[in-house]
């Protein structure tokens, strides 16, 4: 087990090389010229050349490449293009927001997800597996864009009451915070918990009728306690699988939630690093996202072994 | 024109100009003779004295307005992200009124950190005489210190930096020397009479800044009537008044009235409009009209102020190359088009078309219809057409922009009628970093696009088309033309410049290098207890020095 | 149970094959006297900025938003299961490595990738469904890989490796039919987000170009300006997604229980 541990650790590196080194040459085979988006108008060319060398674009890309991960593996992700300031900063500013926002989404998910997906598969072919699973399903299948969209328009006419429209971070004022975030949580977060909800019944229905399950009925056992002992352990295995992958995908998909919340969060940044070209900030942000992904996969890895010793790995 | 939303700013800002511009040198006229300037020069309309039937002005409070783009640096010579920002922090030497007493519309150039000034009988030499006792922020390390004519030398020769993000170089190209005579007078040199230079040092990108070696990146530090106490970026900036402005309001006492002001950075229009509804905005503006008569219908208490807007969506033709090269060709889209059903889509309900200079700027556009070209004929643009070599039809492609998105509208109704005639138009959308590379590279055929707003006729008639004009990115070229545009920066007498912009226009409009469509009318709402309040293209998008709440 | 979900589909799917058929209106007319009207006889969902009629938009929109959105979910489950599968099985190094290529994708912004697909291979279906299949498989073999690791730790395998059966003859006769379940619920899942993204792409301008119709590209642009005072546009592309997707996912799940042979005569 240790063994596995560390090699999954050591592993990490050449993950994170192969993202960033994949985003910085995929950005670059996007046309558009990071130098005259900082110029906005090209009025003046004889200048772009001098500012061209500034930003170090005049290099090769291996160099330039290779500039950043040195400064990387330092801990200075070096300087954006567009606001000038260090990209380790503006990560550090966004990162709080965007992390909040995904683990209250998820919770959201699980909270809402998991019990229903219990009771549909207890209750299977029965009305409350049918309500259940239309209720979650539906929720899966809108866009969470349109959704906030709609939502925000129509509190605010009927209502005359929107979530506050500027961040406030938790420390400061955790009320203020959580009433900016449940509203886009939810909407985040009532996507994913159909998710959840199929894989939990699904995966209990699967192990319910398993041996040893039918096992434990003979030996007395009442429903829930089989269930909850026995069936939600393994069914865990994929939900807290794909709970992890969705993890990543939020991380990485709160950009269209962010603007229409209006939250300064890292998808936001991220795409304005992506439109205005601003490699290093982009780098920046790809490298400490996949990080936080990476760590979770491997979380998530490690606490097979917990929840089904079956597949513990040597 | 970085990213999204091509700068609402920027836009605005220079729709301000254009329109105080456009009263203010026609009642001053150019490179005129000295007009000891003590009161607002040739200004007829607009009364000095507080406004009648006025409450008195209540001082205190904190407004809270949003702003679509967040400034990225608070740099005023360098780019146009920070415009609205500049306004707030920073004074120029010039300002056009504004405030509850100037009727929207009407702009009139009046003295700012300059008192008065007197321009050489040639036209090239400006002598200001600057105001005195101004202060500047009490921000480290100029830490509220007198401003100086150094300081207006500096800020001059930054305006002429030839640095790459200098963009607005244009404006103030023509200054070959800035010389301080003395501790308060500055003389300015030009190349030649140029009569926009007092319009465009009113501008924001002509902020007088002190003289320092301070990364004013970073740094903001000026005479303006707020003070930034405190950013987040991409979220929202606080200000607090500055205890020493040199402008007093109509209590006597100095300006501003409020005491604080919170800049929220919100990209999205849909959000700006919710969170003014939910009362966490005082007052928004450039609501397009459509999305603010909605707004006023469903909340009976907010209260708008309407303007045409002057933007002017266009759509650039790269006439270098075949087929657009072809004069004839031009014309035929320019006729196949309904310029009307564009400019009413752009805001829904009714908008308003523009010729090369926008209507908008009511001092110098030439009525539509007596422009050639104009007025929809299908007919004979299937006859320039054929006559050009293409009776069986033509294809062209597009590129656009997806935001703004007032260029979709413009373009998907462009397609629709020009099938009509025979042209098959293509639209290709791409992202604002490949437009700009292209645009420089003339990698286009069509591009849909804006003129740079201005309160100056000459930024869209000699910077965008003059074939020596740096700003003439489209490489247009016609000798006539050129000689009418020289004509138009020299020209002494008021009347007889109006004229040459008329001649201008219809040359314009003969040639059709650029296709220009229309503007929907914009609104700028807010909370009633919102006073003092009048919404100015020029210069300071929101006059926030004048506002003071009712509460 | 299933007949709805079956019904939903079929809809749709009849829909988007006989599109042109059933529009009332040439998707692309526009009509200038009919700017931003609401539903009426002339026009049962009302018309959007330029006076084009939304039925036949929502109509002929279906053809890319479901084409999209069943080919690029072909291309992730294949992908996906392969990588998973594999990874899975045989275990070790192999697994290690493919492990890691999937974090790659995995965190590679969705974003950059479309940018970068489109510069290559040009606006068009086959970059849309590449990047959705590729921003949807990693995922897909994530779970693929777990459900395999279930699976392979069963007695089954074991004793199949120990009577001397051959790789390949496991993963057909043993592995796959143990994860054909997983596959369905994941393959259901997979339209119903290719769809989705298919409409995000298209909402950022990055997919079905206007003024082509998709019921991504209608809530966007233009039309956001438009919600307030017409409604009508922002509701039925919306409705029209969230309907078909909500068809596929209840399909997927219905199927995944008629098919499993194992969850026959379950209580």
């Amino acid at each position: 087990m240790q063994q596995y541990v560390i090699r999954r650790v050591l592993l990490v590196v050449p993950v994170l090389v192969g993202v960033t080194l994949l985003v910085a040459g995929l950005i670059r085979i996007v046309p558009g010229d990071a130098v005259l988006v900082k110029v906005e108008e090209a009025g003046h060319i004889e200048d772009l050349e001098g500012a061209r060398r500034a930003l170090g674009l005049d290099r090769s890309f291996p160099e330039q490449y290779l500039g950043w991960l040195a400064g990387a593996v330092r801990g200075d992700l070096g300087t954006s293009f567009i606001t000038d300031r260090p990209v380790t900063g503006e990560v550090l500013r966004a990162l709080p927001v965007t992390v909040e926002l995904a683990v209250l989404s998820l919770l959201v998910a699980f909270v809402i997800g998991v019990p229903i997906g219990m009771i549909s598969a207890a209750r299977r072919g029965r009305w409350p597996d049918h309500v259940g699973r239309l209720l979650s399903i539906g929720g899966l299948s809108m866009p969470s864009f349109w959704i906030g969209t709609l939502v925000l328009l129509y509190f605010a006419i009927w209502f005359r009451w929107i979530p506050p429209i500027v961040y406030v971070p938790f420390a400061e004022d955790p009320v203020r915070n959580l009433q900016q975030f449940a509203v886009p949580a939810v909407a985040l977060g009532a996507h994913f918990s159909a998710v959840a909800m199929r894989m939990t019944r699904s995966a209990l229905l699967e192990v319910i009728r398993q041996d040893y399950i039918r096992t434990a009925y003979a030996k007395g056992l009442r429903e829930r306690a089989v269930l909850v002992r026995h069936a939600l352990r393994n069914a865990l295995v994929p939900v807290v699988t794909i709970l992890g992958v969705q993890f990543g995908y939020l991380l990485g998909g709160t950009v269209l939630i962010e603007t229409i919340f209006n939250m300064p969060g890292l998808g936001r940044l991220t795409l304005d690093a992506i439109t205005q070209r601003d490699y290093p900030q982009l780098q920046g942000n790809v490298l400490v996202v996949a990080l936080m992904v990476v760590t979770v996969t491997l979380a998530v890895d490690l606490s097979y072994g917990w929840l089904d010793p079956r597949i513990r790995r040597a | 024109m970085t990213g999204r939303d091509m700068g609402m700013a920027s836009r605005t800002r220079a729709l301000s100009i254009a329109f105080a511009l456009a009263l203010a040198v026609t009642a001053c006229g150019p490179a005129q003779q000295a007009q000891p300037v003590g009161t607002a020069p040739a200004a007829t309309s607009a009364p000095t004295a507080a406004p009648t039937a006025q409450p008195q002005v209540k001082r205190g409070g904190t407004a809270t307005i949003a702003f679509s783009v967040d400034p990225v640096h608070f740099d005023p010579h360098k780019g146009t992200t920070a415009q609205n920002f500049v306004s707030i922090v920073y004074d120029g030497l010039t300002q056009f009124k504004t405030g509850p007493d100037v009727p929207p519309g009407t702009h009139i150039l009046e003295p700012a950190l300059a008192e008065k000034w007197d321009v050489s009988p040639d036209g090239k030499t400006y002598t200001f005489a600057l105001r005195k006792g101004v202060k500047f922020h009490d921000v480290p390390p100029i830490s509220g210190r007198e401003m100086t004519a150094d300081d207006v030398v500096f800020s001059v020769e930054r305006m002429l930096a030839k640095d790459a993000e200098n963009i607005k170089r244009d404006l103030f190209a023509v200054i070959d020397k800035a010389e301080a005579v003395d501790k308060y007078t500055v003389k300015l040199t030009l190349s030649q009479p140029f009569a926009p230079l007092l319009a465009n040092l009113a501008t924001v990108f002509a902020a007088i800044v002190p003289k320092s070696e301070v990364d004013f990146k970073k740094v903001a530090v000026g005479t303006g009537p707020f003070v930034l106490k405190d950013f987040q970026r991409q979220s929202k900036y606080t200000y607090a008044k500055s205890p020493s402005y040199w402008k007093n309001g109509a209590d006597g006492k100095p300006l501003p009235y409020l005491d604080g002001f919170v800049q929220v950075i919100i990209p999205d229009e849909g959000a700006r409009t919710s969170a003014l509804r939910a009362g966490q905005l005082d007052f928004t503006d450039l609501l397009v009209d459509n999305l603010a008569q909605q707004l006023l219908k469903s909340n009976d208490q907010l209260r708008s102020e309407k303007f045409p807007g002057n933007f002017s969506v266009m759509t650039r033709l790269n006439v270098k190359e075949k087929p657009l090269d072809d004069v004839r060709v031009r014309q035929a889209i320019s006729l196949a088009i309904d310029r009307q059903v564009i400019a009413n889509a752009l805001g829904g309900g009714t908008g308003i078309v523009n010729g090369p200079i926008p209507t908008a700027l009511t001092d110098w556009a030439a009525p539509v219809s007596e422009l050639p070209n104009f007025k929809q004929d299908a007919a004979k643009a299937k006859q320039l057409l054929a006559d050009a070599g293409y009776k069986d039809g033509l294809k062209l492609t597009a590129v656009l922009l997806r935001s703004p998105q007032n260029r979709q509208i413009m373009l998907e109704a462009m397609q629709g009628q020009l099938k009509a005639v025979g042209i098959d138009l293509q639209l290709q959308f791409v992202e604002s970093a490949d437009l700009s590379k292209r645009r420089v590279d003339r990698n286009y055929q069509l591009m849909g696009d804006n003129l740079t707003p201005s309160a100056e006729p000459d930024t869209y008639a000699y910077i965008e088309y003059h074939s020596k004009s740096a700003g003439n990115v489209g490489n247009y070229s016609d000798a006539a033309l050129d000689t009418l545009l020289e004509r138009s920066r020299s020209a002494a007498d008021p009347a007889q410049r109006k004229q040459v912009f008329r001649d201008i226009q219809t040359k314009l409009a003969e040639l059709q290098f650029i296709i220009t469509t229309g503007d929907p009318y914009y609104h700028s709402v807010f909370h009633p207890y919102v006073k003092g309040f009048r919404f100015s293209f020029v210069n300071q998008r929101i006059p926030v020095k004048y506002v003071w709440l009712d509460k | 149970m299933p007949r709805v979900p079956f019904a939903l589909v079929l809809a749709f799917v009849l829909l988007a094959v006989f599109a042109p058929a059933l529009t009332l209106y040439d998707p692309l007319a526009q009509d200038p006297t009919a700017q931003a009207k609401p539903p009426s006889g002339l026009h049962p969902l009302g018309t959007d900025y330029l006076g084009r009629d939304i039925w036949s938009r929502v109509v002929t929109g279906s053809r890319p938003s479901l084409g999209v959105g069943a080919s690029a979910m072909a291309v992730a489950v294949v992908l996906g299961s392969a990588l998973g599968i594999v990874s899975g099985y045989l275990g070790g190094p192999l697994d290690l490595f493919l492990q890691r290529v999937v974090d790659v994708l995995l965190t590679l912004p969705g974003l950059v990738l479309a940018l970068a697909m489109l510069a290559v291979l040009g606006a068009g279906f086959a970059s849309l469904i590449a990047v959705i299949g590729l921003v949807l498989a990693p995922g897909i073999a994530r779970v693929m890989r777990s459900a395999t690791l279930v699976v392979s730790a069963s007695g089954y395998i074991e004793a199949a490796r120990a009577v001397g059966a051959r790789d390949r003859r496991i993963l057909a006769r043993h592995v796959l039919p143990n994860v054909t379940a997983t596959i369905l619920v994941l393959a259901s899942l997979a339209i119903g987000n290719a769809i989705l993204f298919e409409a995000a792409l298209s909402f950022l301008g990055l997919g079905v170009q206007p003024p082509e119709p998709s019921w991504g590209n209608m809530l966007s642009g233009p039309a956001r300006q438009y919600f307030e005072v017409a409604p009508w546009m922002a509701v039925f592309p919306g409705v029209a997604v969230s309907l078909a997707v909500l068809g596929f996912n209840l399909l997927g799940d219905s199927l995944r229980d008629i098919f499993d042979p194992r969850l026959q005569g379950t209580t």
